[in-house]
């Protein structure tokens, strides 16, 4: 198994996943290492294959909101959010405001929670538990809130085609923002217990660099790419839902390493608590649904970008004037940014790859949504292709 | 966007809403298409294959700032080629091995073609996307 | 002699385990969490001890075999040479030099099982535990060096007499500096690096090969502890009735774990393994060298200072 290269080293292949503590959800990498550095990286993904794309093909198009809900927990939000935008630009709906206002609620309370929740697993990573437990003690708080509002702590089930389900009263309004302003002071003490802290600079200082160049090039998308410099965001070049109502700036820092991955997504995490402040406290009367014929949705197609906590999330929809839809196509933020791991892990050492791994904030369960096996004309997936398939 | 190109594209929809459109052009064409997005600053945002039922559809979505320009090119059920896009923009590996895996496509000249997502064991013969 | 023997096993095992469950409640609470029962090691060897231990097909199994039992024998014959609780060892004399050699065996035993585990991971990790021990091993002996040439002898009941505490702090600091290291917590847990090499050597290890492993790993803090706490401190220092000096020379112990290296845990990440030889071989060894060369010189500075001159 061990084998001797020119330079006198052993040259291992470690496989990290597809089950490792270091990884959340499961994908398969091969380092080849010398050492303790590594000279080459392999991914493998598709474990968490669950074949929405051709079950949303096979399900009336009224199912399919809580199927696309169900691709990820994190991103519970942006992935139905984006959907029935879709179909609403198809069907010409007009949403009302207020709704707008609402899917914004949700969408930056996702923002908040998955930030945090990546500041934790950045800090497991590293060995810091105490920083896991610390910002997910914070995150609760975000969670409660949306239990609140929607009676999950993901999962909510508010998009619908149209509009939302459920309103906001006004008492729900104000204890958010009380919970907002405590989670500001929060946000205000996890970056200050990162920042200032030199054992995780030392170990996230330089770790794991992408150029501005190669985050382009390779197709990088959200936090990961701002943390390179690239001035991307989706919320500020699309203005969907209400962003159009207020003036965002892309967060950006230079030297895509971990500490940028750190600053960026703190700053959007500060940036999100201010926006939801004012989104709470400007939001609009009105309906909450809009009124149209919800039987037949016209043929047409529609492509559209959401930013997502991870990236930029794009959804493509065409209908073909039948119950069904004719294909829907997601590529969530974590697939475009698997190509930037290569740059990132080649080079650095052992102990650096499990935060660099973390770093881009990766979600596999949103990435591997792919197709069911077929047997023959009944799309069932047989046991033996399960047991194959690892699916 | 495609003043250049008018004779060989065929637009199905410009500007809708100021964000999308929605361009169908030939394989031959492919290839300046690319280079002339590419020259605009065009990032690829993701590839669609589609099983259009009589014949098999590549989707190119790429986005120019917050506009989003697809071009859309045709393959057969019996030659399901199409050129590989990774020499201009090579964040399309993963999703051009998508279409190999999922729809059966034959990515010509792609640097890596195993197939994304699939377990190596696989023997349907129907790539799974297809509506067979 | 019997009855010493038995006792001092007894108490080191109970000891040893109980310390751990302190520990992990002290990290829990600064989590703001409530932490496992005070008893969970107890629970987790008995646990062990009562599972299937199962051999992966390796070159040597002898060798993975026989790392578990090297860690915990080791580890129960220095709980019968150190002063654990009284002015004595249980089996009424010492050396410091073999308990040095001693508590050195649970960190090989683990380096040789990693290598015969035949995991990458364990591979990664014996690597590792050999820089951790080389690093924190420098600090250590030379601050028993200099105790025992303050002391005139090797012999743990000569030296345990005074505190020498009193006569060499800046060895005591190198010493008890180095006690995070040897319990292999945060910021030094390497070699077990979870979210990195999955428990590096002990990866492959089950049932009682795990439980003796661990017992060997937790024996160690507890005797390292009690070493520094029985060298530095001294084991009649207050002249009290010796079931006073016990619970005096426990409390300190505990302290020892507790203070330094549970909150130390509890409030940093995992280093680089590059960073700890550097960081154990600059501060800590230049207090411990600074101390014996001092006293080699004749300066009796704490004398000087404060008129002590070993209690």
């Amino acid at each position: 198994m061990v084998d001797v290269n020119e330079r006198g080293f052993a040259n291992l292949k470690i496989p990290i996943g597809p089950s490792h503590p270091a990884l959340e959800e499961p994908a398969r990498f091969l380092f080849e290492v010398e050492g303790e550095k590594v000279i080459d990286v392999d991914y493998e993904i598709g474990f968490n294959h669950r074949s929405i794309e051709m079950l949303c093909q096979e399900r009336p198009f009224s199912k399919i909101v809580y199927l696309v809900e169900r691709i990820c927990g994190i991103c519970s939000h942006a992935h139905p959010l984006n959907h029935v935008e879709r179909v609403e630009d198809i069907a010409d709906i007009e949403v009302p405001e207020r709704a707008k206002y609402i899917r914004t609620i949700y969408a930056e309370l996702e923002r908040i929670h998955s930030h945090m929740l990546w500041a934790g697993i950045a800090g497991e990573e590293i060995g810091y538990h105490t920083l896991f437990m610390y910002t997910w003690r914070e995150r609760e708080k975000v969670l409660d809130l949306f239990e609140a509002l929607s009676g999950n702590r993901v999962m909510h089930g508010c998009n619908r085609i149209g509009g939302v389900k459920w309103n906001i009263s006004e008492e729900q309004a104000r204890s958010a923002l009380g919970a907002l302003t405590y989670l500001d002071t929060a946000a205000d003490k996890i970056a200050k217990a990162i920042l200032k802290d030199g054992n995780i600079a030392e170990r996230c200082k330089g770790v794991g660099s992408l150029s501005k160049e190669d985050a382009i090039r390779l197709g990088a998308v959200g936090p990961n790419a701002r943390a390179s410099g690239v001035p991307e965001d989706t919320r500020v070049m699309c203005k969907y839902a209400a962003y159009g109502d207020f003036d965002l700036e892309p967060q950006i820092a230079k030297d895509g390493d971990v500490v940028a991955q750190v600053l960026v997504r703190l700053a959007e995490l500060k940036q999100s608590i201010w926006l939801t402040k004012e989104l709470f406290a400007n939001l609009p009367d009105g309906p909450i649904q809009a009124e149209y014929d919800g039987d037949v949705i016209p043929p047409g197609r529609s492509v559209g970008r959401v930013e997502a906590p991870r990236g930029e999330l794009i959804h493509y929809v065409e209908t073909n004037g039948t119950n069904f839809f004719e294909r829907i196509k997601i590529r969530s933020p974590t697939l475009a940014n698997i190509p930037s791991y290569v740059p990132k892990l080649i080079g650095c050492q052992v102990a650096d790859i499990p935060i660099i791994a973390a770093s881009i904030d990766p979600c596999f369960s949103c990435t591997d949504r792919m197709t069911v096996i077929k047997d023959g004309k009944r799309k069932v997936v047989s046991g033996r292709d399960l047991k194959a398939g690892r699916i | 966007m495609k003043r250049s190109f008018e004779d060989a594209v065929q637009v199905i929809q410009a500007n809708h809403k100021g964000l999308n459109s929605y361009y169908r052009i030939t394989l031959d064409n492919l290839d300046a298409a690319l280079l002339f997005l590419k020259d605009e600053g065009a990032r690829l945002s993701t590839i669609t294959g589609k099983d259009a039922r009589d014949h098999l559809e590549v989707l190119y979505h790429f986005a120019i700032l917050g506009e989003l320009h697809t071009v859309i090119v045709e393959a057969s059920y019996e030659k399901p080629d199409v050129p590989t896009i990774t020499n201009h923009f090579p964040a399309a590996l993963l999703y051009e091995r998508e279409l190999i895996g999922l729809l059966g496509f034959n990515v010509l000249g792609i640097p890596d073609p195993r197939p994304l997502e699939l377990p190596p064991k696989y023997t349907d013969p129907t790539p799974p996307l297809r509506r067979v | 002699m019997i009855v010493s023997i038995v006792g001092a096993l007894v108490y080191a095992f109970v000891a040893a385990l109980l310390l751990q469950g302190i520990r992990r409640i002290v990290v829990a609470h600064s989590q703001f969490r409530k932490g496992p029962s005070i008893f969970q090691a107890f629970y987790d060897f008995f646990k062990l001890m009562s599972k299937e231990s199962l051999t992966p097909n390796v070159t040597s199994p002898l060798l993975f075999n026989l790392a578990p039992i090297l860690s915990a024998a080791s580890m129960l014959i220095a709980a019968l040479i150190i002063p654990l609780a009284a002015s004595t060892s249980a089996v009424g004399a010492g050396d410091l030099i073999v308990v040095i050699y001693l508590l050195a065996i649970p960190p090989i035993a683990l380096i040789l099982g990693g290598s015969a585990s035949g995991s990458p991971y364990g591979a990664i990790g014996a690597a590792r535990e050999v820089a951790l021990l080389i690093a924190y091993e420098t600090p250590f002996i030379v601050a028993m060096a200099a105790v025992a040439i303050a002391a005139g002898s090797f012999q743990l009941d000569t030296i345990s007499a005074t505190a020498w505490v009193t006569v060499l702090p800046l060895a005591t600091i190198a010493a008890i500096w180095t006690l995070p290291a040897a319990a292999a917590v945060q910021p030094f847990d390497i070699a077990e690096a979870e979210t990195e090499i999955v428990s590096g050597p002990y990866v492959e290890y089950s049932g009682p090969n795990l439980a003796l492993l661990q017992l060997g790993q937790w024996l160690k803090i507890f005797l390292y502890a009690s070493l520094i706490a029985a060298v530095f401190f001294g084991t009649a220092i207050f002249h009290f009735q010796p079931a006073i000096n016990f619970v005096i020379q426990f409390l300190i112990i505990v302290l020892l774990v507790t203070v330094f290296i549970a909150f130390w845990q509890a409030t940093t990440g995992r280093t680089r393994v590059t960073r700890v030889l550097r960081y154990y071989w600059a501060v800590p060894t230049m207090l411990a060298i600074v101390d014996l060369v001092l006293y080699v010189a004749g300066i009796r500075y704490m004398h000087f200072l404060f008129g002590w001159a070993g209690v």
